[in-house]
């Protein structure tokens, strides 16, 4: 009984996990992607450790909307839900507020001012790459429903 | 850069050899004709082959420089070279970066694939 438990668990652990992920080695990103990447490189290493992956992702994902609404047409950002977006810095990664005096504050501030409008000028930039898929993609982005904490006006 | 030297050091004396030898035709002249004769066929050669080793040392110039600026757009046009080998796709159409934790779909960024494959926030604070 032993000897068949054990040779289940060889067996199961042979068994490669069903991800559903296919790797893609090789392939050479597009322009516009090589811009984005090296875009959210830069912005990460600037950012440093003053910044979790939450700040920068949403900092990235403000520029991003930012950048739509700037250049595609029916699209307007809402003050208050990028005020509520962007006031996530002083939280921490519990969603609590940071301990921060007034320098620390100001330099997070500078930091992630910085951020999101290097992600904003960025984004304009991949735009001009091919700006119909840009706002195409957007809009079905926006209409999906499957996507929380939009900043685009309704 | 110590080749192009050498040949340009050549060409230096190449030249001014032959004007050398000029400068002592024109007191030689009435001395001896038939001598001087000889001399302007070796001033001849003689810038014959500066004429030359000018083209050759013009050639390798040309030639460093265009290499040079094959290097130099090389490093200025290779941002993002190095991206592609943490690719995965986790859907038809969709390439994610691990590196990066970005998502797109057809080559445009996408934030729900970016939230799917990439949650960054255990406690789900918000964003």
């Amino acid at each position: 009984m032993r000897f068949h438990l054990l040779a289940i668990a060889v067996a199961l652990s042979a068994i490669p996990p069903a991800s559903g992920q296919t790797t893609a080695p090789g392939i050479s990103p597009s322009a516009a992607i090589n811009m984005d990447l090296a875009a959210t490189d830069a912005i990460r290493s600037t950012l440093g450790a003053d910044f979790d992956e939450g700040h920068i992702a949403m900092l990235l994902a403000l520029g991003h909307q930012q950048a739509v609404a700037a250049t595609c047409p029916g699209f307007a950002i809402d003050p208050r839900a990028f005020s509520n977006e962007f006031d996530l810095i002083y939280d921490d990664t519990q969603g609590k507020p940071r301990a921060l005096d007034a320098s620390q504050k100001t330099v997070i501030e500078r930091k992630a001012t910085f951020a999101f409008g290097t992600a904003f000028g960025a984004q304009i930039a991949i735009a001009a790459n091919d700006h119909g898929a840009f706002c195409q993609a957007a809009s079905q982005e926006r209409t999906g429903g499957k996507v929380a904490h939009l900043i685009w006006a309704k | 850069m110590v080749f192009t030297r050498l040949i340009a050091a050549f060409i230096a004396v190449s030249v001014l050899v032959p004007a050398a030898v000029n400068a002592r035709r024109h007191d030689d002249w009435h001395k001896d004709h038939r001598h001087d004769r000889d001399r302007g066929s070796d001033a001849a050669a003689g810038v014959a082959l500066g004429v030359g080793l000018v083209a050759i040392a013009a050639a390798v110039a040309a030639k460093n420089k265009r290499k040079a600026e094959e290097r130099r757009d090389g490093y200025r046009y290779g941002y993002g070279g190095s991206y592609g080998s943490d690719a995965y796709s986790p859907s038809r159409d969709v390439l994610c970066y691990r590196g990066e934790r970005r998502c797109f779909v057809r080559g445009q960024f996408s934030y729900e694939w970016t939230d799917s494959q990439f949650q960054y926030d255990p406690y789900r604070r918000g964003y």
